[in-house]
């Protein structure tokens, strides 16, 4: 008799955990990041004399349903794509401060600033059209002081972004060591957190969008994360990540509390530090190298010219400020019209040498092969031209991470009509079961009369 | 009398209480089978055991009425009360060698008893399983609200809401 009272007292154990799970998985069908659960049975065996005997059945661990492979490639793709929307979305922000609807940009400005020394040529003399070339030239300085001081904002907001980007990072690293304190406890008495499981893959895919990483499970079960090689949490330890720039000038560099290095490669942060260190700098230095090579060859060609009024050789923009941020125009010039220098000869007040030869600059290859008109181009399609490849990539990656999603899902999530149509079907079948019993009993009663 | 008793109808009972063992040791092993069916909530496993069980149901009804007419056959020869006709009461009657079918008799009405007993284990798991699953329904549609709407001849909602599930409890 006892072997009947351990079968069915296993059965009803087992039952009632695997009717607890199934309801668990259905009351969080709509959970993110819920994984489906199912009770591990194990039959139990009872040996007599050598020979084996059923004894029911042992429900054994509750166990996630989930492909750690396809959370890894998801993660892969969450560095991926968390790195090319910070590209994108800086990208766009570049596009936007060099590409403007109404068409005013840096190429039409320097365009129509060597125009109107070719109108000049045409009436030397003309002090409208001196004007005009004041107002022209006012309009690129302002052009380039607008580009400069936008490039440094956006450089700066990146900046303010990263240490966000960082705090989130070391947040995410804290809660995931605490998810492992969890999961180890469980560990060390044979039982499996899976609530924390769930918690931490939610933690690594969230973390993953910012940061690329390794990780590996120690002997507790514990978790243990590498960025760039190097231990950034085990057990319950986490290290944090801060930020270092030394000079407004220079790198930004990431260290971890204990002093080394951070070398990150993917994800929204390693984007946004390249954005800060290189590709920023970069269009700074572009554009810089653009005023400068405008002031030097500008200044060279109106210091060898004379203005209406005397025979002084005059700089048409201050040589001393050659950056796109400080480019300014002589203030002699901005204040005397008459001073622009169109003649090459002093005196000559009809004389439009000095103008063409400041016009030719226009169509000359004065800058890396290439008209100042062609630099200024380059330079503003560049972020455009980046960003247009980035969302084409992002689309690509984008179906690759949601099918990787789909087929996660299809492991994992709780289909609830599959739930629901699983507990009628049983229902109808445990209904049928007992028909069949009773009839059974009805006929071991007569037969017990019987015997 | 007693004489015509043993040597027609105690060989032919002998042999169908020895059936009756042999089909009541198949009845064990299925009702086992469906237990664990339930307990690891193999459906198609149990639905396999439940048809099985009802062709084995068949075959042990025709076991027991030839028991039955058997009995009563050789009941009516030593005892004029042949309304409840018993197998332990004609042994007692006899007076001669009984032994082996005695013995079968134990050995049946001890695997009767356990397979009644399974039976009613079964049925005690297979009540639990159903209240169960009926509490879980019942949470699901506490928590997913699902309800359908009733359209009138119209085509229109009349603000009647119906359940999309309805639980028969009786079994």
């Amino acid at each position: 008799m006892k072997d009947l009272f351990e079968i069915a007292r296993s059965g009803l154990i087992a039952s009632q955990k695997n009717s607890t799970v199934t309801a668990n998985n259905i009351a969080n069908a709509d959970t993110p990041g819920y994984s489906r659960q199912r009770v591990n049975l194990q039959p139990v065996d009872y040996n007599i004399n050598g020979s084996s005997m059923g004894l029911g059945v042992k429900a054994g661990d509750v166990v996630r349903v989930r492909d750690g492979l396809i959370d890894k490639q998801i993660q892969l793709k969450n560095q991926e794509l968390g790195g090319l929307n910070a590209n994108s979305r800086i990208y766009g922000q570049l596009e936007s401060l060099f590409i403007t609807k109404s068409g005013g940009d840096l190429d039409k400005n320097i365009s129509d600033f060597f125009n109107s020394f070719s109108d000049l040529a045409n009436n030397p003399q003309d002090i409208n059209l001196r004007n005009v070339i004041l107002s022209n030239s006012q309009t690129l300085v302002n052009k380039f002081h607008s580009l400069g001081n936008g490039l440094n904002q956006i450089k700066d907001e990146t900046q303010n972004d990263t240490g966000n980007i960082i705090n989130k990072i070391n947040s995410l690293l804290k809660d995931i060591a605490e998810t492992n304190i969890s999961i180890a406890h469980s560990h060390a008495v044979g039982k499996s957190d899976n609530t924390s499981k769930d918690l931490q893959t939610q933690k690594l895919n969230d973390l993953s969008k910012l940061i690329d990483f390794n990780t590996t499970t120690d002997n507790n079960g514990a978790l243990e994360i590498r960025i760039g090689g190097l231990l950034v949490l085990s057990g319950s330890h986490a290290s944090s990540i801060k930020p270092e720039i030394t000079d407004p000038g220079s790198k930004m560099n990431l260290r971890l509390d204990n002093g080394k290095l951070l070398n990150v490669q993917k994800g929204q942060l390693a984007s946004e530090v390249k954005m800060i260190n290189n590709v920023i700098p970069d269009l700074q230095t572009k554009l810089d190298n653009l005023a400068s090579n405008i002031v030097q060859n500008v200044n060279q060609v109106h210091t060898s010219g004379y203005g209406l009024n005397d025979s002084v050789q005059r700089n048409f923009f201050d040589p001393s400020k050659t950056t796109a941020a400080t480019i300014q125009i002589n203030q002699d010039i901005q204040t005397h019209p008459g001073d622009i220098a169109a003649s090459s000869v002093a005196g000559e007040a009809g004389n439009n040498q000095n103008a063409l030869g400041l016009v030719n600059l226009r169509d000359k290859n004065v800058m890396n092969g290439k008209t100042f008109f062609q630099n200024a181009l380059g330079l503003i399609s560049e972020p455009g031209i980046t960003l247009s490849s980035i969302k084409s990539e992002i689309q690509t990656k984008q179906s690759a991470q949601q099918m990787l999603q789909n087929q996660q899902d299809s492991v994992s999530g709780v289909n609830l009509d599959e739930e629901l149509s699983k507990l009628i079907k049983f229902q109808n079948a445990y209904q049928a079961s007992a028909k069949v019993m009773v009839a059974g009993k009805q006929m071991y009663d007569t037969l017990l009369n019987m015997i | 009398m007693e004489q015509a008793v043993e040597t027609n109808d105690l060989s032919l009972l002998l042999h169908s209480v020895e059936n009756l063992i042999i089909g009541y040791d198949q009845a064990d092993e299925l009702l086992q089978s469906q237990i664990h069916a339930v307990i690891a909530n193999d459906f198609e496993k149990l639905n396999d055991l439940i048809s099985r069980q009802i062709d084995h149901y068949e075959e042990l009804s025709g076991l027991e009425s030839s028991f039955r007419e058997q009995l009563s056959s050789a009941y009516q020869k030593v005892s004029p009360d042949n309304s409840k006709p018993k197998l332990a009461k004609l042994l007692q009657l006899y007076t001669g060698s009984t032994g082996r079918l005695n013995a079968l008799r134990d050995d049946l009405l001890r695997k009767v008893n356990h397979v009644r007993i399974l039976s009613l284990q079964l049925l005690d798991l297979l009540k639990y399983a159903q209240d169960l699953n009926v509490n879980t329904l019942r949470a699901v549609m506490a928590t997913t609200e699902q309800h359908g709407v009733h359209y009138n001849q119209s085509g229109k909602t009349d603000g009647r809401s119906i359940s999309n599930f309805s639980i028969d409890q009786k079994g």
